[in-house]
């Protein structure tokens, strides 16, 4: 069996976050109209990394299967101090895997990170790809938009890799990887690699130890600033495919 | 604003417990349209206890506001009480703390069902917990029974003043009362008392402090074992 496990580091601290995390909300179930593979076992997680206290009812009528509140991350051990996406998504591959149920840590388990203000236009040819990659025999990968990055080289030499001046990587907005390649790759990150450039250093170090990165199919958009009438719209579509 | 949870401490080792936490599930959203409205939010929220493997897929998505996995009850950091099914009711309650800021706490009720509990018939049990929100005083809903020599052991025991024999208390299988009441009662008791034991303390103590018991019996009951069938009329009469 295979787990596809969505998780969705979170910020709430204006309307438009409630609304960006209520789309999310619908993802797996949107997801799973057009899942065909019946070793496929699709789940999701929100993991907040802060609330403003007015919003926090807004948020218990949410669907996901796993919520994990900022207290529980503070409280984790292993967390790591890094603010921002790094820390949820740390208690994720970390303290959240090792509390599956014991059916789901046992499968084939991929963790896809979709951050709060990237959204998927296509359902089906999204959960085609993914379907296609998190197969044991895609053997060690990192998926995502593959971009280039010349600005984070340094980082390379502090964490004892090879310099390279121009590295390829696949962009944080999406990630998908098998679980073991979050936890070798990503979770050792320094705390000085922010939630701006884990996505360039995860990928430089996977692709130096031999895994590959995969580019994904334009299916999703990353909109910063996403104003709530155009959230408004994703929620529909998001509810009516 | 003022806000009902609904909270059912579960084990799953029977396909008849994941039948009985359906139908608690929908309980909520029959809960909503008889008592929910502008000033009344209903929500649920389950603490597992123990999962069979077997069962783990059923227990996703089963429809919660919230819910405490097994893992995160073995990992509590909260206090431990002995007795499994008042661990599972402290984490919850204890946990309305570290999630939900003041202003959500304010006014909020909690009605504790156990699993093999099924509602009968959700109008009737909507008029009780409405009697119970309407309340000004802190109270206790549940089935009142009165104090009994069997349980007037656990104050001794405990070094606290035992209740008269006779005195109203409640039993635990519906438990319902106002945040501030499980915070200062039930969860105050020592780990030592099993959930049978708090319950019966629980409303004992408030009815001793001038506060009110509210009867909760005519729309419930309890299916503590048999084929799954058994508890298949009830389940098919809470569903909409």
């Amino acid at each position: 069996m295979r787990t596809l496990l969505i998780f969705c580091p979170t910020l709430v601290v204006a309307d438009e976050h409630v609304e960006m995390i209520r789309v999310q909300s619908l993802l797996r179930r949107r997801l799973e109209k057009f899942n065909t593979s019946d070793d496929l076992l699709i789940v999701n997680a929100v993991a907040y990394d802060g609330v403003s206290p007015q919003y926090i009812d807004q948020l218990l009528d949410l669907d996901f299967t796993f919520t994990i509140w900022e207290h529980q991350i503070e409280r984790a051990g292993g967390c790591g101090r890094p603010r921002g996406a790094r820390r949820p998504t740390n208690y994720c591959i970390d303290t959240l895997v090792r509390r599956l149920p014991p059916t789901l840590r046992q499968s084939d388990l991929y963790l896809l990170r979709i951050i709060q203000d990237t959204f998927v236009l296509d359902a089906g040819r999204f959960l085609q790809e993914i379907d296609r990659l998190a197969r044991p025999q895609t053997g060690r990968f990192l998926a995502g938009k593959l971009a280039y990055s010349t600005i984070d080289s340094q980082h390379l030499l502090a964490m004892r890799l090879k310099w390279v001046s121009c590295i390829e990587y696949a962009h944080g907005e999406v990630l998908l990887a098998p679980a073991p390649v979050w936890r070798q790759f990503y979770l050792p990150l320094p705390d000085e690699i922010t939630h701006y450039t884990d996505d360039v250093l995860m990928s430089a170090w996977l692709k130096q130890e031999g895994g590959r990165l995969i580019d994904l199919q334009d299916t999703f958009a990353h909109l910063h600033a996403c104003p709530l009438d155009r959230l408004a719209q994703l929620r529909d579509l998001y509810a009516r495919d | 604003m003022r806000s009902l949870w609904i909270i059912i401490p579960a084990a799953i080792t029977h396909e008849r417990d994941l039948e009985a936490l359906r139908a608690l599930s929908v309980l909520r959203d029959r809960l909503r349209d008889a008592i929910g409205g502008r000033d009344v939010k209903v929500y649920s929220a389950l603490a597992m206890r123990r999962v069979r493997p077997r069962f783990d897929r059923a227990t996703l998505n089963l429809g919660f506001n919230g819910v405490v996995w097994p893992a995160d009850l073995r990992a509590d950091y909260g206090r431990r009480s002995q007795c499994p099914v008042r661990h599972a009711t402290g984490f919850l309650i204890e946990e309305f703390r570290r999630v939900l800021p003041s202003q959500c706490r304010q006014g909020m009720h909690v009605l504790r069902i156990l699993q093999d509990v099924a509602v009968t018939d959700v109008d009737a049990f909507a008029r009780d917990v409405r009697e119970g929100l309407s309340a000004s005083n802190d109270f206790v809903g549940g089935r009142v029974r009165p104090w009994s020599d069997e349980d007037s052991k656990l104050p001794v025991s405990l070094g606290l003043a035992p209740p008269e024999r006779g005195t109203p208390c409640l039993s635990g299988e519906v438990l319902f009362a106002p945040l501030r009441v499980w915070e200062r009662r039930y969860l105050r008791l020592p780990d030592g008392a099993s959930d049978r034991d708090a319950a019966a303390l629980t409303g004992a103590w408030v009815a001793a402090a001038g506060g009110k018991l509210v009867a909760m019996t005519a729309a419930w009951r309890r299916d503590t074992g048999g084929p799954v069938t058994a508890n298949s009329a009830p389940v098919r009469e809470q569903r909409p």
